[in-house]
């Protein structure tokens, strides 16, 4: 449901809204019919309002004004409606259902239920079905998605797949073709060098060299909502990042040293084997970072 | 709580939990982008900094 579509008409047809919280007003009014008409659960539970702890809400919408910021955080129950200006968004275990509203020239995003959440689910199961068809053979999860796996989750638009080839042993030359036209003819888009699976823009790797092999091969096995999958060790995420050498690779590295998530024995083995001792020096050097070797 | 326990909490959930807030993370920083705020911001600031004497 847009909520442009629904509000905006309201807010320029109101002859009363004129400031800010007016505005808000009609729109989050606006919003709350539109939400009734297509049969929305915007009603909260008991208990959860009925709390004095100053949960999050059940309904929270965050909202800009038309010429960017301020924000303002409206929670809303049965009881009240109240906002405050540059409030945070709230994310509740408990939350039901969650409305991010900007009005104006912006995108609107309603995103309802929990089930929702498990966009990833659905592209991993996907990917496992290639597998089990034989497009890809086996694959491990890197990236900020792979990293996650030991870390606290940070924000990413994609997940990185790093899967063997089947074809790729007969030619030099390696071709994603295989991969494309397998998920296009599932009514997968591809989206520059990603391929849309589900919701998630997915980029399959295959590997360029020793070091990423060797990643493939002793990746972990475990689960996303009962969903078998592999993610490359922390050792290998590390050392690929050494390599990589970006920032954004930098900052993730710094994290695994920070929360103590890598065995720095094996870490100085696997760099010393893959040639990344002088980049790890480097590295070091510029950091100041402390990994006890 | 300090930050960095707060990290540690984060990082000892399970995998699934963290995807779920890795979905939440990627919805809300899709929509920033769509909604043109971190764009207009970043103008506004670079407008700032050209109006600077030098």
């Amino acid at each position: 449901m847009s909520f442009q579509r629904c509000a905006l008409p309201a807010i320029c047809r109101s002859p009363w809204a004129k400031t800010r919280n007016e505005i808000i007003r009609v729109g989050v009014l606006q919003f709350f019919i539109a939400a009734r008409f297509v049969n929305l659960a915007v009603s909260l539970p008991q208990y959860q309002f009925a709390s004095s702890s100053g949960r999050p809400t059940d309904l929270s919408a965050r909202i800009g004004a038309t010429n960017g910021p301020p924000c303002a955080l409206f929670t809303h129950s049965r009881r009240t409606l109240s906002g405050k200006l540059f409030g945070s968004v709230p994310i509740s275990d408990k939350t039901a259902l969650t409305a991010s509203i900007w009005i104006g020239p912006c995108a609107s995003t309603i995103s309802a239920k929990h089930e929702e959440y498990e966009a990833l689910k659905t592209t991993l199961e996907m990917i496992n079905r290639m597998q089990g068809d034989g497009v890809i053979g086996k694959y491990a999860i890197g990236g900020a998605v792979g990293a996650t796996f030991y870390l606290e989750p940070s924000a990413t638009v994609d997940v990185d797949i790093f899967a063997m080839l089947p074809n790729a042993g007969s030619s030099s030359l390696l071709s994603l073709a295989p991969i494309y036209e397998y998920l296009k003819a599932l009514g997968c888009d591809a989206d520059g060098e990603h391929v849309v699976i589900g919701e998630w823009p997915v980029q399959f790797l295959p590997p360029s060299d020793a070091l990423e092999r060797e990643a493939l091969a002793e990746a972990t096995e475990t689960e996303i909502e009962g969903v078998k999958t592999w993610v490359m060790t922390a050792e290998h995420l590390v050392a690929i990042a050494i390599r990589t050498g970006r920032p954004k690779d930098h900052a993730r590295i710094l994290q695994f040293l920070e929360q103590d998530a890598v065995d720095t024995e094996k870490l100085n083995r696997l760099l010393a084997g893959h040639g990344l001792i002088a980049k790890w020096h480097q590295f070091k050097k510029k950091y100041g970072a402390d990994t006890n070797d | 709580m300090t930050r960095q326990e707060r990290r540690k909490r984060l990082a000892a959930l399970s995998f699934s939990e963290k995807v779920k807030i890795l979905e939440k993370l990627r919805r809300r920083s899709l929509a920033i982008a769509a909604s043109g705020l971190r764009r207009r911001s970043a103008g506004v600031r670079n407008a700032d900094r050209d109006s600077r004497p030098a």
